[in-house]
C-alpha cells in the first residue's frame, strides 16, 4: 500500500521459534534500515506448552530483534494469520516480512499457509517473503521438534490408561447387563475425550483414539480377548476411531481457547485495576508505588525501583519485598546498583537471566516512553521460578502504563506550574504598572517642592517654606513605606512566604508599629487597648508590625483630622485577635471583602488621583494567612471600621523562677 | 583635646556622608568622614573618636569584620547603619560588638538620639572609671550589687533570681542594645528558639516592676526580633547632647 504524507512505512516481522527466524529478522531489518522503515517485531503466543529450546529460541530472536532496532510486540493467539492481520491492521503495518512458511500447524488449524491467509485477511499489507535457505534443515528440525514437543509425560500416560480401563469397566457393566455393544462404543469415545481434557498434546488424542479402538476390538468384539475381529467390525473401528480423533481435537481446542480466555481475562483484569490505581495516584512517587505493588502482586517476587532525578539514579531505591522470595535482605544492591545505572543509561533490560551485569540478582528494566527514562524497575530474580514469557508481557504492560502515568503527570505538573507562572506574570505586570504610577507622583511631587525651594528661596516666607518642606517629607515617608511593602512582597514569591516565626509579646509588636507611625497620624488620636501584656504569639514579628502599620495607615488615610483610632488585642481561644478601629466613614455596604483585593483602593476615583494602589490590605491578608491566621473587616455603629486579625498563641512553658 | 565629641562616619554613599556631616556640623560634634573600610580603620586608630557611625554595606570590607578589628582595641561605641531591614544583619553585627544600629532610612532626629545614648554610656565611664563594683545608678534604679537588691527609689523593687539577673547584665550594658541570642547564652548559657519565649516573658515581668514606681519613660527597650536596651537616664543630659 502506498503511504501518503510524511508518514513512515512501518514494517513488521514476525518472530517464531524456527532456526530461520534469525535469518528474517536480518533481512527485515535490512530492509527497514534501506527505507527508514520502523521495523516491529511481532511474537504471537499461543496457549499451547513450548519446551525450553523454543522459549530460548523465540527469546534469542526477540533479543535480536530489538538490537537490529526493533519494537518488540507480543500478541495472543491460536491462530497466527488472524493475530497477525488484526495487529497490522490496528497498527497501521505497511509490509509484512515472513519466512517462507513451514506448512500448516496443527491438524485441524484453518486450511492455507501463513502467506495465503494473510492475503486474504490483510489485503493492503504488502507481504515479503524471505526465501529458506535452510529448507533441509528446517525440515528435519521440524520432525525433531514435533517429537519433541510432544514429549510423553507420566502423569498424561497414566491418566490415559487410567481413563481407558475405566471406560472398559463401564464396558463390561453395560455388556453384563445386556446393553448394545453400541453404547460401550460411545463410553470409549466419551473416555477419548476425556483424556484431551486432562492432558496437553496432539499426541493423546491419537494415542487414546487408536488404544480405545483396539481395547474395545480386544474385549468386546468376538471372537473376545483377542484382537482378531470379523471383518463386520473394520468399519465400526474406521468410524470409531475418527469420531474420537475429530472429538478429540475439538475438545483440545476448545480447552486451549478456554485457557487463553481465561489468561485473557486476568491480563485484562490486571491491567485494569493498575490503571485504576495509576489513575487515582497523585503524584509521581504515588504512581511508582502503584507500579511496585502490582508487579509484586503480578509475580510474586520482591521489588523495588530507583527514581530517575535530574542528575541521574536516585541514591537509595524503594523496596517492597514479600516474604516469597526473601525481600532484598541478602542482595547486595549497592554493588547491583551499575546495572541499575546502566539501565538507566541504556533504556534496556539488564541483570539476572540477560545477557548484561547477569551476575545481579534482580532483573532491572527501564520505565520509559519517547525515549526517557522515568525510572528503574528492579525484580529479585535469582531465587524463584522464572518469569513466563506470558507474565513478561504483562510486566512489560505494566511498566508501559506506568511511563504513560508518570508522562502524564508530568506534563500536568508542567501545565499548572506554566498557569501559576502567567498568571504571576499578570499580577506582576499589573503591579508595575500600578508601582510606576504611584511612585511616580511622589516623585514628582518632591521633586518639585525642591526645585521652587532651591530657584525662590527668598521670595518664600516662613509659612510657604514650611509647607514645601512638609510636603517632601511626607512624599518620602509615603515612598518608603510603599518600597518597604513591596520589599515584602518580594518575599511572597510563588504564593509562598518564608516566615520567621518567634514568640512575641504581642504589646510589643504593638508599640513597634506605633513608633514607625507617619507624621499624619498625629493628627488622630491613637489608643491603645492591650489588658494583657503578657499574651504571646508566633509571628514574624517584622511582619506583623508591617500589617499593623499597613492597618493605621489605613485608618489615617481614610479618616478626616481628629478622628479617634483604637489599636487593642486579645486573647481568642488559642488565637490572638488583634484589631484597629476607626470612627471614619467604613466602607460602601457590601464591599467588606473586597477591600483585601489587590489594587482595591476604596471609593472609586479618577485614574489620575494619587496614592493607594491597594497594596497594603491585599499584603495584610497574605502575611496574615500565612501565619495559619485570619483578617477581617466590619463597619461599625455609628460610623467607622473595624479591621480585625487573628494570629496563633504562644504557649510559654514558664520557668521555675 | 576638645571637649566637643568626635564621631566617625563611615559611609560610602556621598549624599548620606553629607547629610550627616551638616546634621553633625550643626549640632556642634567635631567630626570625621571615611569612605570606606580602610579608611575607617585608620581614622579609628589615628584619631580616637568618641562614637563611630558604620554603613554595613562597604565596598571594600564587610562591616562586621570592621566591627570585630575595631573591637580588638578599644570599646568605642558602635552604631551601625544597615540599609537592609533584614534583623538577622543587624543581630549579626549586635552580636559582633557594636552597640546600637539604624535603619535607612532614619531621621536625623533619630540619628542624633541615637548619638546621645552611646556618649552619655562613654560618659558614665569616663566618669567612673574603677567603680565597676558596689553600686550602679541610673536615674531612680539603683541597684546594690553586694546586697543583690534592687530599688527604684528609696523603694526595693521584689525581683525573682532570673529577673535580677536579667537586670544586672541590662545594667552593666547600660546604653547597648543586647541581642535575645547573647541574653540567653549569659543567663541560661544556652540556646533554645524555646527559651526565646521565656524570654520575652520575663522581661515583659522586668520592665513592668521597673515602670511601676516611676510611670515615664520606661528604663527597658524592646527591639523587636533583635533584643533589648537598657536606656541611660541621665537627668542632665536628657535633652541636649
Amino acid at each position: 500500500m502506498q503511504n501518503t504524507g510524511a508518514e513512515r512505512e512501518r514494517i513488521l516481522v514476525c518472530v517464531s521459534a524456527s532456526p530461520t527466524n534469525a535469518d528474517v529478522i536480518r533481512r527485515a531489518a535490512a530492509l527497514s534500515r534501506s527505507i527508514g522503515a520502523e521495523l516491529i517485531a511481532l511474537y504471537v503466543e499461543d496457549a499451547r506448552a513450548h519446551d525450553e529450546a523454543q522459549a530460548r529460541a523465540v527469546h534469542d530472536h526477540l533479543n535480536l530483534a530489538e538490537r537490529r532496532g526493533a519494537m518488540l510486540t507480543t500478541v495472543y493467539g491460536n491462530d497466527p494469520a488472524t493475530a497477525i492481520a488484526e495487529y497490522a491492521r490496528v497498527s497501521g503495518i505497511t509490509k509484512i516480512v515472513l519466512g517462507k512458511s513451514p506448512g500448516r500447524r496443527s491438524l485441524f488449524a484453518p486450511k492455507g499457509t501463513l502467506m495465503s491467509r494473510l492475503n486474504e485477511l490483510a489485503p493492503d499489507v504488502e507481504i515479503i517473503i524471505v526465501p529458506n535457505r535452510l529448507t533441509e534443515d528446517n525440515r528435519r528440525f521440524s520432525l525433531k521438534s514435533l517429537l519433541r514437543r510432544e514429549r510423553f509425560s507420566g502423569p498424561d500416560l497414566l491418566r490415559t490408561a487410567l481413563i481407558l480401563a475405566l471406560c472398559t469397566g463401564v464396558g463390561f457393566l453395560f455388556t453384563g447387563i445386556g446393553l448394545a455393544i453400541t453404547n460401550v462404543v460411545l463410553i470409549y469415545i466419551l473416555g477419548v475425550m476425556a483424556v484431551a481434557l486432562f492432558s496437553t498434546g496432539y499426541v493423546y488424542s491419537v494415542l487414546s483414539s487408536l488404544l480405545s479402538v483396539l481395547v474395545f476390538n480386544f474385549f468386546f468384539t468376538e471372537p473376545f480377548w483377542s484382537l482378531r475381529s470379523s471383518p463386520d467390525y473394520f468399519a465400526t473401528f474406521a468410524v470409531m476411531f475418527a469420531v474420537a480423533l475429530l472429538s478429540s481435537s475439538l475438545t483440545s481446542r476448545i480447552k486451549a481457547q478456554s485457557i487463553q480466555t481465561a489468561n485473557k481475562a486476568y491480563q485484562t483484569e490486571v491491567l485494569l485495576s493498575t490503571s485504576q490505581l495509576l489513575q487515582k495516584a497523585e503524584d509521581r512517587a504515588a504512581i511508582l508505588n502503584v507500579m511496585q505493588r502490582q508487579l509484586s502482586r503480578l509475580l510474586e517476587h520482591s521489588v523495588l525501583y530507583y527514581d530517575m532525578a535530574e542528575g541521574g539514579l536516585a541514591p537509595e531505591p524503594v523496596l517492597y519485598e514479600i516474604e516469597r522470595d526473601e525481600g532484598f535482605a541478602e542482595v547486595d544492591l549497592a554493588g547491583e546498583r551499575e546495572a541499575a545505572v546502566w539501565v538507566g543509561q541504556n533504556a534496556k533490560h539488564a541483570g539476572c537471566a540477560t545477557r548484561v551485569h547477569s551476575q545481579a540478582r534482580c532483573l532491572y528494566m527501564a520505565i520509559r516512553s519517547e525515549g526517557k527514562v522515568w525510572a528503574v524497575v528492579g525484580i529479585r530474580a535469582d531465587n524463584a521460578p522464572a518469569i513466563d514469557e506470558y507474565r513478561k508481557n504483562l510486566m512489560i504492560s505494566i511498566l508501559d502504563e506506568c511511563a504513560l502515568a508518570i508522562e502524564k503527570d508530568r506534563m500536568t505538573r508542567e501545565k499548572q506550574r506554566m498557569e501559576e507562572s502567567a498568571r504571576q506574570e499578570a499580577l506582576r505586570a499589573n503591579l508595575l504598572r500600578s508601582i510606576s504610577h504611584d511612585l511616580r507622583t511622589p516623585l514628582t511631587s518632591i521633586s518639585g517642592n525642591a526645585a521652587i525651594l532651591l530657584e525662590n528661596l527668598g521670595q518664600l516666607d516662613e509659612e510657604g517654606r514650611r509647607a514645601l518642606y512638609a510636603s517632601i517629607y511626607d512624599d518620602a515617608i509615603w515612598l518608603n513605606g510603599l518600597v518597604e511593602n513591596l520589599l515584602t512582597i518580594t518575599r511572597t514569591e510563588n504564593g509562598t512566604m518564608k516566615l520567621n516565626l518567634q514568640s512575641e509579646l504581642v504589646s510589643d509588636a504593638v508599640e513597634e508599629a506605633l513608633r514607625h507611625l507617619d507624621r499624619n497620624a498625629t493628627k488622630r488620636t491613637i489608643v491603645t487597648e492591650l489588658p494583657d501584656d503578657l499574651l504571646m504569639a508566633r509571628m514574624d514579628s517584622a511582619l506583623i508590625v508591617q500589617v499593623l502599620i499597613n492597618l493605621i495607615n489605613n485608618a489615617v488615610k481614610y479618616t478626616p483630622e481628629g478622628s479617634r483610632i483604637v489599636i487593642g488585642a486579645g486573647r481568642k481561644e488559642n488565637m490572638a485577635l488583634l484589631w484597629v478601629e476607626d470612627d471614619g466613614q467604613g466602607v460602601p455596604e457590601g464591599e467588606e471583602d473586597k477591600v483585601f483585593d489587590m489594587f482595591y483602593t476604596g471609593v472609586k476615583r479618577s485614574p489620575d488621583s494619587r496614592r493607594g494602589i491597594g497594596l497594603g490590605l491585599a499584603l495584610c491578608r497574605a502575611i496574615v494567612q500565612a501565619h495559619g491566621g485570619e483578617i477581617a473587616m466590619r463597619n461599625i455603629r455609628p460610623h467607622g471600621a473595624r479591621f480585625w486579625l487573628t494570629i496563633p498563641i504562644a504557649e510559654v512553658n514558664e520557668y521555675e523562677q | 583635646m576638645s571637649n566637643k565629641p568626635m564621631i566617625l562616619v563611615v559611609e560610602d554613599d556621598a549624599a548620606i556622608r553629607n547629610l550627616m556631616a551638616v546634621t553633625l556640623d550643626t549640632q556642634g560634634y567635631r567630626y570625621h568622614l571615611a569612605r570606606n573600610g580602610a579608611e575607617a580603620l585608620i581614622e579609628a586608630t589615628t584619631h580616637q573618636p568618641d562614637v563611630m557611625l558604620l554603613d554595613l554595606g562597604l565596598p571594600d570590607m564587610e562591616g562586621v569584620d570592621i566591627i570585630r578589628k575595631v573591637r580588638g582595641w578599644t570599646s568605642l561605641p558602635i552604631i551601625v547603619i544597615s540599609a537592609r531591614s533584614e534583623d538577622a544583619d543587624k543581630v549579626e553585627a549586635l552580636d559582633a560588638g557594636a552597640d546600637d544600629y539604624l535603619t535607612k532610612p532614619f531621621s536625623v532626629d533619630e540619628m542624633l538620639a541615637r548619638l546621645r545614648v552611646a556618649l552619655r554610656r562613654v560618659n558614665a565611664e569616663q566618669q567612673a572609671p574603677n567603680r565597676e563594683s558596689a553600686l550602679y545608678e541610673n536615674g531612680s534604679l539603683r541597684i546594690d550589687y553586694a546586697a543583690g537588691c534592687a530599688y527604684m527609689g528609696e523603694q526595693e523593687i521584689h525581683l525573682t533570681p532570673i529577673e535580677y539577673k536579667l537586670l544586672c547584665l541590662l545594667a552593666k550594658n547600660t546604653g547597648k542594645v543586647l541581642t535575645h541570642n547573647y541574653i540567653l547564652k549569659e543567663i541560661w548559657g544556652s540556646y533554645t528558639a524555646s527559651d526565646v519565649g521565656s524570654l520575652r516573658v520575663f522581661m515583659a515581668m522586668l520592665r513592668k516592676k521597673l515602670q511601676a514606681g516611676d510611670g515615664a519613660q520606661p528604663f527597658i527597650q524592646t527591639h523587636i526580633g533583635i533584643g533589648y536596651r537598657m536606656l541611660r537616664m541621665d537627668r542632665s543630659a536628657e535633652d541636649a547632647p
